[in-house]
């Protein structure tokens, strides 16, 4: 069931974001550990989870397990990989964004 | 401590409700998660659990249905409905909910404290073959003891074909230090034990051979955690370890105090749920004379046996033999009782440790039972009122075709919905409020590794609430006919409400005994920790004095006496004096069946305890002196002169203190000292022993604790200089400390522990039953809305109302009260028995918790009056 994307929220679109700057190698406990480091705010294993299996419903990101290594006692990770509808929608989303900023006046920057 | 490993139960919660595509690598993270995690176990576990079920969101959480098997549309709709009914009547779902959370909470911790004490000794193999010797003497003063003489168990050994083995336990009291390489630890549980312990007690082996442990003589076998402790994860199997102040010997040089072991064995930590509990074991095979040698040790020896058969009545004859051969003389008798009744049948002088009792197990079970019962007829009593507001609802079912057992589902699908809520309610407080739980029980419940009895216990009481709270009223709604079902008369309304009165007043009767017992346990526990105990216990500060490398005599008066004025000069320390006894602990000396009034005869002779104290003892601690005097260091005839106390003079058979003073005793061999002097009674121990005849000894020096009296409010003495000065003086000693009024209140923490708890659970009870009273005066109300909007039409006052709501409970109440008063007295005394100093029962311990009642009840009641009188005439008269 492919659902097509039209927003996102906020932490959906870090997710996404975090998603794709991993390079396919995003799992769950990896995308905390970002969020935490980059953004400086604390984000719950199951938030995560939550958030990319909205994404992957939405079709812009892709799951799958990964190989067994010994570091979790033999488990696998769920490796999520941003899809191409994903990596487009991220672009669509910046340039809106850049075009925004080059829009706003240098008067009003300068008040901040 | 626990293992570092996530919280399994969390894991398995997970399993069983997470989706599979995503188990594995939701588990994977979590416990990645865990190990990253650097904080303190107990914030990792609870975060854990908090990760988990923060995770426990729709989009992981698998389906409802079992494997291959849907629910059933109608069973589905059923707990729909179940649901939407629970929310229509939120009140009385969290009224039912609350109720009954509360009683499976609480029963089942009842249950649990029941089922450890329970438990004792009964994790050893052949437990129900292995009995302790206990000895009666009868002579003088009867004295029931735990421990006996030495040649029971030699006898038992040697002449009784039955007897499988048989072994002696003697528990090292007082100061004992144990040194191992650069480690030097105060120790307590050091026992001696005959080489034929671990035949009888077969304990596992963490190393050694259990038949060699203890054959050669300085053998030691020592408990896991010791092990770890002294040698971390060596192999401490042939290591040695010199233990101070235990076992001693003479030589040449005079009485050596400092021997050393070599380790044999490591035995797992005893569970908590035994009653013989040690960290050393040394094998009493010390002397080359061995029988000769314990001889002389008195009655000392916890004697156990195993015998061949469960059941073995030659036994009997055979104890009698033993004291007809080395006891002709005396009146005594050994009575041989199980392993397994030690640690709730037995409160013996001298026993190993304290034990619990039996009385108390019934008064907790008394109590788990009375909650069921309370929060069951609530519950029975609800929907037995509530039956007659859903009676449209199930005419319109009736109409609609449906059979019984259709209204059957609905009703017990409804009841199994709010007990299921309710026990995960208490599963989740359960493992939330352990920490604060633990430490009532009186042991630690270990959730990592719940026992299964526990969960048997839990599962049990699951399917009691659902066997009364769902299956009853069930059967009572789907049995309602059609006629009936549409218009409930008067009649039948009422003939309902005197069965639920029944209920009720059971409740009240039961409500109240608990509430009045626990009133009178709280007064008496005032009472014990509020007595004075007759010496000056308070800013005392006690070190256990040094029991390594102290030398020859004469050297080690000289250290003490240095100690003493060092640190007596120091700020806030006002005096430093010393005794070989501590009050609140059993006095380790006891002269039994020979300390007598010169010209009086053996035969005639008591129990005493005797000890040593330093000339200024007695009166630093403010003993009071009621004849004579303290001992005096200008006196030298003092040094053969004794101070006895009150009880003393009394089995003396002296008329009064003073004409004991200047009288002589006969003690020990060639040794009659004079009485200088008479202190008044004080408690040595707890309040539940008499009054002890104790005999003061003097010496210059008694090495058992260095007492530092510090004066009132002032600050404590700066404990590290004074270690600094202990380190110089008594090099390669330990250096511990305590205060001495926390020593002595110790005693007491059983006692304090019991009636904390029984408080706890009969405020619990007692906040039941107002429930119940709050929902029945709820339903009563609503069904007379008519009834009282006709009486407020004819002119009737509020207090009318609150008369025509109350009458009933009230009766109730002081029918509970006729019934309930003898109980609580009966049982209470029955209770205070166990103290020889204790309260007498007072006429409000018992009208209070009667004037608590019915002042919950008023008011209760009172509320719903108003509410009904309140409502609007229109209102209340059309309201059919």
């Amino acid at each position: 069931m492919k659902v097509e994307a039209k927003t996102l929220g906020e932490f959906e679109e870090l997710v996404l974001l975090i998603v794709a700057l991993k390079n396919g190698d995003a799992y769950g406990l990896d995308i905390c550990n970002e969020i935490q480091e980059q953004t400086d705010r604390v984000a719950t294993i199951g938030a995560v989870h939550a958030t990319v299996a909205r994404l992957e419903k939405k079709g812009l990101v892709v799951t799958h397990m990964g190989e067994p290594t010994n570091e979790r006692g033999g488990r696998r990770k769920r490796l999520i990989r941003a899809t191409k509808s994903g990596m487009s929608f991220l672009v669509k989303s910046r340039d809106e964004k850049v075009k925004l900023w080059g829009q706003i006046p240098e008067l009003t920057l300068s008040k901040i | 401590m626990r293992k570092n490993t996530p919280p399994r139960l969390a894991d398995t919660l997970l399993r069983l409700l997470c989706k599979p595509e995503i188990l594995e690598g939701v588990i994977g993270d979590l416990h990645e998660y865990y190990q990253q995690n650097n904080s303190s176990s107990f914030k990792k576990r609870t975060l854990y659990w908090f990760q988990v079920l923060n995770l426990l969101r729709p989009f992981a959480i698998k389906s409802i249905g079992i494997k291959g098997w849907k629910f059933s549309p109608l069973l589905r709709i059923n707990f729909i409905i179940s649901f939407r009914y629970l929310k229509k009547n939120s009140l009385f779902s969290s009224i039912n909910i609350v109720g009954l959370s509360l009683s499976l909470f609480s029963s089942l911790l009842i249950m649990e404290y029941i089922r450890f004490e329970n438990s004792f000794d009964k994790f050893h193999e052949d437990h129900h073959r292995i009995y302790r010797i206990d000895q009666i003497t009868t002579q003088g003063s009867v004295d029931h003891s735990a421990t006996t003489f030495s040649r029971v168990a030699e006898e038992l050994n040697l002449s009784f074909p039955s007897v499988e083995a048989a072994c002696r336990v003697h528990k090292v009291r007082g100061n004992v230090v144990v040194t191992a390489g650069d480690k030097v630890f105060r120790e307590e549980g050091i026992i001696g034990a005959d080489s034929s312990f671990f035949s009888l007690f077969k304990l596992p082996l963490v190393a050694g051979a259990p038949e060699h442990t203890l054959r050669e003589a300085r053998s030691l076998v020592i408990s896991k955690s010791i092990a770890l402790k002294y040698f971390g994860t060596n192999d401490p199997i042939g290591k040695q370890m010199t233990i101070d102040g235990a076992y001693g010997f003479w030589s040449a040089t005079g009485y050596n105090n400092h021997v050393t072991y070599t380790i044999t064995g490591v035995v797992e930590d005893l569970p908590p749920n035994s009653h013989l509990k040690f960290d050393f074991l040394i094998s009493l095979n010390l002397y080359s004379q061995l029988e000769n040698e314990l001889q002389n040790w008195g009655d000392s020896f916890y004697t156990y046996y195993k015998s061949k058969h469960s059941d073995d009545s030659s036994i009997i004859a055979g104890l009698e033999k033993i004291i007809s051969k080395y006891k002709p003389d005396q009146e005594m008798a050994l009575i041989p009782k199980p392993l397994t009744d030690i640690h709730l049948g037995s409160n013996l002088a001298n026993e190993f440790q304290p034990n619990g009792s039996i009385k108390e197990i019934w008064l907790m079970a008394t109590v788990a039972i009375v909650i069921i019962i309370v929060a069951g007829t609530n519950y029975i009593n609800f929907t037995r009122a509530n039956a007659q507001k859903r009676s449209t609802e199930i005419a319109v079912g009736r109409v609609f075709w449906a059979s019984s057992s259709h209204i059957f589902n609905r009703i017990f699908i409804e009841g199994l919905v709010i007990n299921t809520i309710s026990m995960a309610l208490v599963l989740l407080l359960l493992f939330v409020a352990e920490p604060l739980i633990s430490p009532l029980l009186g042991h630690r419940i270990d959730l990592e590794n719940v026992p299964p009895d526990f969960w048997s216990i839990a599962v049990l009481s699951y399917l009691v609430g659902i066997g009364i709270s769902a299956i009853y009223p069930a059967i009572i709604i789907s049995k309602l006919k059609l006629d009936k079902a549409q218009k409930v008369n008067l009649t039948e309304q009422f003939s309902i409400q005197s069965k639920s009165n029944l209920l009720v007043g059971f409740q009240f009767t039961l409500s109240l005994l608990v509430l009045g017992f626990s009133i009178i346990t709280l007064d008496q526990m005032k009472f014990v920790s509020s007595k004075e105990v007759g010496a000056n216990i308070f800013n005392t500060i006690v070190i256990p004095g040094p029991t390594v490398d102290t030398g020859n005599d004469s050297i080690y008066d000289a250290r003490l006496t240095n100690f003493k004025t060092t640190v007596s000069k120091l700020n806030n320390v006002s005096n430093v004096t010393l005794g070989n006894f501590l009050p609140g602990q059993e006095i380790r000396g006891q002269a039994t069946g020979y300390v007598r009034k010169i010209g009086d005869q053996e035969e005639s002779a008591g129990n005493y305890y005797f000890t040593q104290v330093d000339y200024e003892f007695l009166s630093e601690l403010e003993f009071s002196f009621i004849a004579g005097r303290n001992f005096d260091q200008s006196f030298s005839t003092d040094q053969q002169a004794i101070v006895i106390n009150k009880a003393a003079s009394d089995l003396l058979g002296f008329g009064s203190p003073e004409e004991a003073i200047g009288n002589k005793i006969i003690y020990r061999r060639n040794s009659t000292p004079m009485i200088i002097g008479v202190v008044d009674d004080f408690h040595q121990q707890s309040l539940r022993r008499e009054y002890q005849p104790i005999i003061f000894e003097v010496r210059s020096n008694p090495k058992g604790y260095c007492y530092l009296k510090f004066a009132t409010g002032s600050q404590l003495p700066r404990m590290n200089e004074i270690q600094r000065i202990w380190g110089e003086v008594f090099e390669g000693n330990p250096f511990n400390y305590f205060l001495l009024e926390d020593f002595y209140s110790r005693q007491y923490e059983p006692d304090n522990r019991f009636s904390k708890v029984f408080a706890l659970f009969s405020i619990f009870s007692v906040s039941i039953v107002i429930i119940g009273i709050f929902g029945l005066t709820y339903i009563n109300a609503a069904s007379r809305v008519k009834e009282i909007g006709v009486r407020k039409t004819l002119g009737a006052s509020v207090f009318h109302v609150f008369y025509t709501l109350f009458n009933k409970i009230g009766i109730m109440i002081l029918l509970a009260s006729i019934i309930a008063i003898p109980l609580i007295y009966m049982v209470a005394e029955d209770w205070l028995m166990n103290y020889a100093f204790r309260i007498s029962i007072k006429w409000w311990m018992i009208a209070g918790p009667i004037a608590l009642l019915l002042m919950l009840a008023v008011l209760v009641v009172g509320v719903q009056s108003i509410r009904s009188y309140r409502l609007n005439l229109s209102k209340a008269l059309k309201n059919e």
